[in-house]
């Protein structure tokens, strides 16, 4: 067990203009979880530390914020990771670029409007058949990594395209529209290219990389964004017909 | 879809500036200063694919760079209003840089 410093970024809205920094002091073993210190600092030092976390295991996304200075999931962050010895800080801050509530929790309903936009269900509305519609092993690797998603807010909020321009769809939503568009079952492909394809969409993003450097789930987001710009490419370049006919 | 045309072009003009610029780098600087004199200039111009690789320079060069500006603009300029005045400056000042080079090479 060691004597680990955590730096918490707070804020009141009941009492504070802006955010303070206030720092707490947590015996630990460095094989624990950020979300542990977090945790332990609520249960015995300050009961008024506010911060999300439900499933505390990766899958819900809900403990996403910055620290030392990168987003990730502090469910999924080990002390020994952030902090490799007992005299280095770990600093927690908010998720960026997100409206702030209180301490370590944000607003995250502009980053879940994003997500309506780009329609994100399956839209088919052939006669359903006998049993499931079925995928092919291949056509579901297709989508398999955007799958994977927890939607935890992470990329979006750490890209500076987001940061400058709060219309971008963002990461995370043209993940989602990815997901679907190359879904083999979906029948929405143009509706929904018509949506990611615009000028606060697909071409906001500059293949900074950085959604792909934090996402929890090791996704390639990037990469997903690029196939999208070439299959819009792809749809002009072979007329707006199709377009036209739905 | 908007904006495509836009992407794609901003993609092609950028390949040709990477070859663009490195024929432009290799004229300029293994030419010499002394070298470059309106002598120089004007052989080179009499060349039809001088003048080609010249005007394609040129349209690449004012394309990528204005778009990229549009860019920034698009992403840090929330005012409506202010978004199309300076949307139409860009427009102004990229046509009115082409114009120039145009006239330059075909006078």
């Amino acid at each position: 067990m060691n004597n680990y410093t955590f730096r918490i970024k707070r804020f009141d809205p009941e009492n504070d203009t802006v955010p303070r920094w206030e720092e707490f002091h947590v015996e630990m073993a460095p094989t624990e979880r950020v979300l542990d210190g977090l945790i332990k600092i609520k249960d015995s030092v300050d009961g008024s530390l506010t911060f999300r976390r439900s499933c505390a295991h990766g899958v819900c996304g809900s403990c996403a914020m910055k620290i030392n200075g990168k987003n990730g999931l502090a469910c999924q962050t080990l002390i020994k990771d952030v902090s490799f010895s007992p005299d280095t800080v770990i600093t927690l801050e908010p998720l960026p670029a997100l409206p702030l509530i209180k301490d370590l929790v944000v607003d995250m309903a502009p980053f879940f409007e994003k997500n309506d936009k780009v329609l994100p269900y399956l839209i088919n509305n052939e006669p359903p058949p006998e049993r499931e519609r079925l995928q092919s092993p291949e056509d579901q690797h297709t989508i398999l990594q955007s799958i994977t998603c927890i939607m935890c807010g992470c990329c979006t909020s750490s890209c500076p395209s987001y940061w400058a321009d709060k219309e971008y769809l963002g990461p995370s939503a043209l993940l989602k529209a990815y997901r679907f568009i190359f879904d083999t079952r979906d029948r929405s492909t143009e509706a929904r290219l018509e949506r990611v394809a615009q000028v606060h969409g697909l071409w906001r993003c500059h293949s900074i990389y950085n959604c792909v450097e934090v996402c929890p789930k090791e996704i390639d987001i990037t990469g997903h964004i690029a196939k999208l710009k070439s299959l819009s490419v792809k749809k002009a370049l072979s007329g707006r017909k199709s377009l036209k006919k739905k | 879809m908007k904006g495509v045309w836009g992407w794609l072009f901003q993609r092609v003009t950028g390949v040709i500036l990477v070859a663009g610029l490195l024929i432009h780098f290799i004229i300029m600087h293994y030419s010499g200063p002394e070298q470059i004199t309106y002598q120089y200039v004007m052989e080179r111009f009499s060349n039809p694919l001088w003048k080609l690789f010249d005007l394609a320079f040129l349209i690449s060069v004012v394309y990528h760079g204005f778009n990229g500006l549009r860019g920034i603009v698009l992403e840090y300029v929330s005012s409506a209003k202010l978004l199309k005045a300076l949307q139409i400056a860009l427009l102004a000042f990229a046509f009115l840089l082409t114009a120039t080079g145009v006239y330059i090479l075909t006078a």
